[in-house]
Formats: structure tokens, sequence, C-alpha cells
């Protein structure tokens, strides 16, 4: 259902909705942009066609280029990676176990997909890292503890490449949680090193 | 004249033995005795001989700890609860526990049931001294002393009432079904612990159960009115373990207190004058049971902290 | 015959001896008191002025009942009830001379204490007398003369002298709680009176500001803000809010005083490790406490500044050690559960209270410094954290969940009469029991 939405959206408006997409995930992003893309080169086709019967052709002199809707350029290609790079970037959070600094399997698949983007298309950015509990232990520990996974994220990166000068780490400890409830659920959540551009 | 004479003719000689003999006989008895009597009254630790036919001590512990809690596993230093979280448990058998002291109060009356069967000299023995001394005692004088009690007895049997014998064979019941929880559970659980005194004094005294009786009963009410009136915050006075005040105490007749004094204070002082300040609050208690013929009934009393939970 | 008689009368005398000389006597052991606390009765203070004037009225029954609250909170006495009073509430008693102190004694009451006030514009004049009623004597007689917005301090001067008298010790009256709360949207740091009345907020960050800890003059308060984005230690002083910070790179958290000196011991981690260091009050490092490669956190020192408790994930789980600061030795302190944290000294140095994780909730426990007898004082009522004794020793205040939001609690050291201190907008948390405020 959405996705025909989307392709209607997309007839409708032009390349600048794609920066609206910001808080989807990276698939919802991909789709939005497949479709966009999809639905530009079918805008491309039917001016195209337009452009034979009903639009009046003039011929230009050599130094004057045509601006045709011909699809987003190199540049905003690359702008539009940059921003959904940015996006997992900062959207998705490594998670840890309880009273644990130590990274899992999928932590580590996460950090290294960060540290991909962040060679690539999020090269010079700097990013800190914020390490945070759940709230069944003390403030003071916490705190401790909330940097020791910021700092084993960040180590974790340092060791695929990433400069240690564009890194900065963070603790809150128990004192921002993500989800305040008291439930394993929002607890795993809570138990997190988070990333953001700063 | 010649029975009657016949004690004596061991001091005139007419009895064959040399008089010199018959009296250094004696006189060394005599010796021998009040050596024994010495040694018995000044060696440390015994603690005062008496002369009462009204033997036992309570001992009663309010406030302990429920029998049988699992205690951590092997291995780990074990951690008790704090009196605030225990005391919530057992809030409802203290107000059980503090009607004890009324009903009980005799530890013995086993033993009392013994002594009626055993011969009167016995008993007047114990009465007198320690039942260490030898049995070379003048027989003449156990009897005198013997027929003294005997009065006293007939004087209580007749004024004590019936409701006495049900509260004493209560009693009996009570601590036979006490002795049989106290071995499984051991001393200061659930339960009074229920100590007999005096060694010796179980032979009882003079053929029959009935003041003793009475005067445990008296006690456990001079127990608990003073314990009633015992103010102690042990967050001034703290929870010293082996800190014991020591008052004695003269009652009269009307139940009134004409003495108090220490026999030993704790190094609380705190402690010390809350005790005083009990009994004297305490003053004038219950009259003393009717029968008895001294003039005061002198107690000891010994307030100490170890039935406050520890922590 | 005669011989015969002789013997008898000197068995005889010695049988009477015997019972004479040697005052046979029984025992009867009391192994408990049946009050557990000091019975005191604090009827109306009377009006000065002979007149009963309505004025004076409210003032008397104002100052005897801060007197009784203030009495109460030291959990020494059990106020009594003054419904039960045998004297005429006309005729006033406050002197030796007319005192009933049978009345007294008749209703529980082993001390006594009367007031006479008279208000003359703003002037308040103020007798105070505390009685033993079982001995009919007069143990304090004071008086006092101050402005009518005075009586506070007045009722806890009094209330100082009676504590003074019956321990040795002046009390609680004089010092205060600082504590965490969020009512203004953001965790700052308030202050309120041992009682927790007068609450006043210390800090206006508007940023995460967390572990207040009260320097031994009780002139400044150490804490961790947020305030420019990352855990920095600030020092503040109490009553001119002048500020200094401490902002290495990393955490700057759990600030606490070196008793006497203006330092103070704190974890930081510039260096990448969590440690425990000792520094001055302007930041200057004096010395590196502690070594491990876990986290090194929550140091609390004992008043001789002799010992250094802390908590440490050096063995895995997060528990409690001790240091010898002049030896260097240190040593574990707790073994029960997996989670003990949040060490705090007794002012004697003989125990440490704590908090401990014990089957999913935070409990207090006590131990001795020497690691044995731990003894769990809160049980079932919700997460029990961040105790601090007070500075006599008798009382520790924590925070509590027990009600649903985490308010602050106080109970006598054994455990007993846990109760709500106060109540305000927000969560309260982290309560630090200051030392006693002389010159405030």
């Amino acid at each position: 259902m959405k996705k025909k939405m989307l392709i209607v959206l997309s007839f409708l408006l032009v390349i600048p909705a794609l920066l609206i997409f910001t808080s989807c995930g990276k698939q919802t992003v991909k789709a939005d942009v497949e479709t966009v893309q999809d639905a530009q080169a079918d805008m491309d086709a039917a001016a195209a066609d337009s452009s034979a019967s009903d639009v009046d052709s003039e011929s230009l002199p050599a130094d004057q280029s045509v601006q045709e809707p011909t699809g987003p350029s190199a540049e905003e290609m690359m702008a539009m990676e940059k921003a959904e790079a940015m996006q997992s970037l900062v959207n998705e959070d490594v998670l840890f176990d309880y009273d644990s600094a130590a990274l899992t399997e999928t932590a580590q698949e996460i950090l290294k997909t960060k540290a991909d983007y962040l060679g690539k298309q999020c090269a010079s950015i700097p990013v800190t890292i914020e390490g945070h509990c759940d709230d069944r232990g003390t403030n003071e520990y916490n705190l401790a503890l909330g940097e020791r996974r910021a700092r084993s994220a960040m180590n974790y990166l340092i060791n695929l490449g990433v400069a240690p000068s564009r890194l900065n780490i963070i603790s809150y400890g128990e004192e921002k949680p993500l989800d305040p409830g008291q439930n394993e659920d929002a607890w795993s959540k809570n138990r997190r090193a988070h990333f953001i551009i700063k | 004249m010649q029975e009657g004479f016949q004690f004596s003719g061991y001091f005139n000689g007419k009895s064959g033995i040399p008089q010199k003999t018959v009296t250094l006989t004696f006189v060394i008895s005599f010796a021998c005795h009040a050596v024994l009597i010495g040694v018995l009254f000044f060696l440390p630790g015994y603690s005062r001989p008496m002369f009462n036919p009204f033997p036992s001590a309570i001992n009663v512990s309010l406030v302990s700890l429920p029998a049988g809690r699992p205690g951590p596993p092997a291995g780990k230093p074990a951690l008790k609860k704090s009196a605030a979280i225990v005391e919530k448990k057992v809030v409802k058998q203290v107000p059980a526990k503090i009607e004890k002291p009324k009903e009980i109060s005799k530890p013995e009356i086993k033993a009392v049931k013994k002594a009626q069967e055993k011969p009167v000299t016995k008993v007047s023995k114990a009465i007198s001294l320690k039942p260490k001394i030898s049995p070379k005692k003048k027989v003449e004088s156990a009897e005198l002393i013997k027929n003294a009690v005997k009065d006293m007895e007939k004087k209580v049997e007749e004024s004590r009432p019936s409701s006495v014998d049900e509260a004493i064979s209560k009693i009996r019941d009570k601590i036979a079904k006490a002795e049989g929880a106290n071995q499984s559970r051991g001393l200061g659980s659930q339960g009074s612990a229920i100590k007999g005194a005096v060694p010796g004094i179980s032979g009882g005294s003079g053929g029959s159960n009935l003041p003793i009786g009475i005067f445990d009963i008296y006690k456990a009410e001079i127990f608990y009115t003073i314990q009633q009136n015992w103010a102690y915050s042990e967050q001034i006075g703290g929870r010293g373990l082996d800190e014991l005040a020591v008052l004695v105490i003269k009652i009269m007749h009307n139940g009134e207190i004409s003495d108090i004094r220490f026999e030993s204070r704790s190094k609380n002082r705190y402690l010390d004058e809350s005790a005083y300040r009990a009994i004297q609050k305490s003053n004038p208690l219950p009259p003393l049971p009717e029968g008895y013929s001294r003039p005061y009934y002198e107690v000891g009393l010994r307030f100490g902290t170890s039935g406050l939970k520890r922590n | 015959m005669r011989c015969f008689r002789f013997f008898i009368v000197i068995i005889a005398a010695v049988l009477a001896m015997t019972e004479i000389s040697f005052g046979a006597y029984d025992y009867i052991d009391i192994n408990s008191p049946s009050i557990r606390k000091m019975p005191i009765a604090i009827p109306l203070f009377k009006s000065g002025t002979g007149t009963i004037n309505n004025n004076d009225m409210i003032f008397s029954k104002q100052a005897s009942n801060m007197l009784a609250e203030m009495l109460d909170f030291t959990c020494y006495f059990k106020i009594l009830d003054r419904e039960s009073f045998l004297e005429n509430p006309l005729k006033p008693e406050t002197t030796l001379q007319n005192i009933n102190f049978h009345n007294w004694a008749t209703v529980g009451a082993e001390l006594l204490v009367t007031g006479k006030i008279s208000i003359k514009g703003d002037l308040l004049e103020i007798e105070l007398r505390l009685f033993d009623t079982i001995k009919a004597s007069q143990l304090i007689g004071k008086k006092y003369k101050a402005d009518a917005k005075s009586l506070n301090q007045v009722i806890r001067l009094f209330a100082s002298e009676i504590v003074f008298y019956l321990t040795g010790n002046r009390g609680i009256f004089d010092t205060r709680i600082a504590f965490v709360s969020t009512g203004s949207g953001n965790k700052e740091i308030y202050i309120c009176d041992f009682d927790g009345t007068n609450v006043k907020q210390f800090t206006n960050n508007k940023a995460i500001t967390l572990f207040p800890a009260w320097s031994s003059d009780g002139k400044w308060i150490a804490y961790t803000s947020y305030l420019k984005g990352n855990p920095d230690i600030y020092i503040k002083n109490v009553n001119n809010n002048s500020i200094s910070v401490i902002a290495k790179k990393g955490i700057n958290i759990t600030p606490v005083w070196v008793p006497g000196k203006f330092a103070l011991a704190a974890t930081l981690s510039y260096t990448g490790d969590q440690d425990i260091y000792l520094m001055t009050g302007t930041g200057k490092i004096i010395k590196k406490l502690t070594k491990s490669s876990g986290s090194d956190v929550s140091p609390a020192l004992s008043t001789d500044g002799k010992k250094m408790a802390f908590v440490s994930s050096r063995s895995g789980t997060p528990q409690i050690y001790i240091k010898d600061l002049y030896t260097g030795y240190e040593k574990r302190l707790t073994f029960n559960g997996n989670y003990n944290t949040q060490p705090c000294w007794s002012p004697k140095g003989d125990k440490i209270v704590y908090s401990g994780l014990d089957g999913g909730s935070h409990n207090i426990f006590i131990i001795g410094f020497d690691g044995k007898n731990p003894v769990q004082l809160t049980q079932d009522t919700g997460n029990n954290e961040s105790p601090s004794w007070s500075p006599d020793g008798t009382l520790i205040v924590f925070s509590s969940t027990r009600e649903g939001p985490s308010r602050i609690y106080v109970m006598t050291s054994y455990g007993t009469d846990q109760r709500r201190v106060f109540s305000i907008s927000g969560e309260q948390s982290n309560p630090k029991w200051s030392p006693r405020l002389v010159n405030k």
C-alpha cells in the first residue's frame, strides 16, 4: 500500500521529496529512492514523448546546455547516499548485554557497516558515540559502564581504520533512556551505544 | 531417765567412751562443717546460697528469631536480616509471649512432686544448706527447722485458693510441652526458656508443692509489671549483649518497694538508670502472697538487652 | 544436758547467720524492655504573659509541636499523646515547685519538657525546661531571647541540649541533606534541613546534575553536571555560590571530599581507564589511587581519611573494596550477591552501609569494615539505594521507590523506623547527609 502511495506521490513531487524521508529505515529509504528513480525514469520517458509533439523546440547556441530532467546527477546521487549513510549511522544503535561492554556479533556487524560509511560517504564528519545503560543498576556505576560501552564501540571502529581524531565518546549512564518501560524489551533498547553527528 | 539422758551420757563419760574423745570428735566435726560452709560460700562463681522454700529464677526471652530459618549457602558469611525485617514477621507472636510470664512460673514442679516422696530429713537439709553438706547434721536441730517449715506450709496451704491449683496444673502441662519443644529448638528460641535456679533446691520444700506455685506466680507478676514499665532506647543505649544491671529490691507485704539498691552496675549508665526508673515506676507492686512470714520479700532483678534482636 | 543445749544453740546460730549474712534471694531476669524508646511528654507551652492571648497560643502550639517533631525524628523518644495528660491545661505548671511529677509518671512519662513563651512585638522570650519525672528533678533549664522568625533555631538549640544530656552527642539538628530532584524538568541538586523542611534549590544548570558531596566543613558541595555537555565536576560554595570546575576529558564523576582538606577523590577517565584519583579542589592531580583495568568508581573516605571504600568491577561484577591509603593494601569487602555499590562509611569507621542488588531489587546493607556480619536493612520495599550516614552515626538517609516515585527516606542504623522524610514534585534520589554545620 505504502509503495503505491509513494509512487503516486513521486509522480506529483520532484527530487526534494527524497530529502523528506529522513526517519524511515534503510529499506524504505532505498525503496523510496528506487521508486522515485523509477518514477523519475517514467517521467523522463513521458517528457521525452511529449517533447516530440507538444513542446516547441528551439535550437540553442552551442554554449548553452539544455536543462533536461534526465534523473539525479552524480552529485545528487552522492548527496542521497550520504544522507542515507548518515541516517543509518545515527538511527541504528549498537546493543549490549546486561552489565557488559562486550561487542556481540550483531554489534560487530553494525559497527562494520558504520565503519564503512565513516570511511566513504561520511568521510571527515565528526561523530560522537554515546554510551547508555538500562536503569536497573545504580547511577554511579552505570555512568562508568556507559562510557565503557562507548569506548568499546570506538575502539572497534579505530581497529577497522576509522581515524581516532574523528571519534568522541560520552556517557549518559542511565540518565537518558530510550524507552522508559520496565521490561526486558525496553531495557535491551536502552543498553546501547548511540551515534550522533557532532 | 536413762533414755532421756542417753545423749548427754556421751559427755559425762557414762557411755564408756572417754570424755575427751567425745569432745574432740564434736569439735573436729564442727570445725569441718565450718570450713566446708566457708569454702562453699566464698568460692568464686558460686551464687549465694538460698534459704528459701521458693526456688527458681524466671528467665524469659521475649524477642527472638523464629526457629528453623534456613541459612545462606555454605561458604558465604551468614547474612542476617535486621530486627526491623524480622520483627514484622514475629510481631504477631509478641502479644502471646507477654502473657506467658503470668502463667508459667515453675520449672520443676516435676521435681517437687518427687520431693513429696522423699523423706523429710532430706528436705530440711535442702532448706538449710547446700546438699553437699555432710549428712552428719544434728538431727534435733534439723527437726526444729522442719517443724517450723511445716507450720509455715500449713498456713500457706490453708490460704491457697483452688484457682492456684488449676494454674499450677496448667503450668505443668505447659512445661511438659515447652520442654518437649525446647529439646528440638534449643534455648532462646520461640517460647520461653525456663531454667531452674539453684542446684539442690530440686528437693523442694516441706513435702508439698503449694508454696512454690504461689510464689512463682508472684514472681511472674513482678516480672511482668516491671518489664512493662521498662523503657530502654537502643538508639541511645546501644545493644551491648553482655551488659547486665542487677538491682535488689525489698517488697513489703502491701507490695510497696521499701528499698532499691544496685548489686552490680553495668558499664552502661543509661541501662542502669533505665532499670532503676522501671522499678520506681512499678511501685507499688501487687501485695505479697498471704502466708509469707518474713517482713519483706527480697528479690534480685537482672536487666539486660540480650532479648533484643541482634544485628 | 547443758552441753547438748549449748550445741543446739551454736548450730541454730550458725544457721541463722547463714540466713542473715548471706541475704538469700532469688533472681528474676528481664531480657528486653517493653518500651523501646524514651517516653517523653511535651505538653503545650504556656503563655508567659499570664493571659491566654491568641497570638501566644498559636506560637506556643507551634513551638511545642516543633520540638516534638524534632525529637521524634531522632528515634530516641516516644512522644506521649497529649490527650492522655492529667494536667490542667489552664494551670501552667512549668517549674519544679508546682509540677505534679507523679501525674506525669502515671501516664508513663520519664521525661517532661515545659515551656513558657512571651511575645513582645517581634521579640520572643522562651523558657524551656527538661525534667526527670521519676527523680522529680530538673535536668536542663534554658532561657532564650530571639526574633520571632528564629523560633526554629531556638527549638533546635534546645533539642540538641536534650540530646546532648542523654547521649553526650549534639545530634543532627544542625545538619542538612543534599539530594537530587527532577522537579524542575532536569536533575538538579537541592538542599533541605535535617528533617526535610526548608527545601532550597542549589543548582540551576538546566542540565543533568548528579552526585552531591559535602566538604567536611560543610561549606562546599562538589557534584557532576552536564552543564557544558560533558560530565564534569563542579565545586560550589554553599553560602556565596562561587564555583570552580574540574573538566578532564572523559567522565569526571562521584566526587568525595578528603576530610579536613580542600581536596577530592573522584573517578576520572582521561587516560582511557576509569580510575580513582586524588586531586586538589582546583583539579590538579595529586595521586592515582586505583589501577585496575575495570571501572573503579564511588570512592568513600573514612572520617579519619585513612581508608577508602570504593566500587570496582575488577572481579567481573561490581563489588566493594577497601583500600588502606597509607599502605596501599586493597581488600575486597563484599561477597554476597553480584552487584554491590554506593558504599558510605559510618562516622565511627567501624561499618559500611551500601546498596546491593538482591533478587531483582536494590536493598540497603550494613557490613563491618572487616567484612563480617553483613546485615540487610530493607526488604520487599521497591528499590532502596544511595544510603548516607548521619554525622552522629544514628540515622541513615536513603532513596526508596516503595511508594512508586523515588523519595528520600530515613531509618535508624538498626534498620528500624523507616519513614519518608518529605515529598516534592518530581523524583528525589541520591541523598547525602551534611556534617554538623555549626556556624551556618
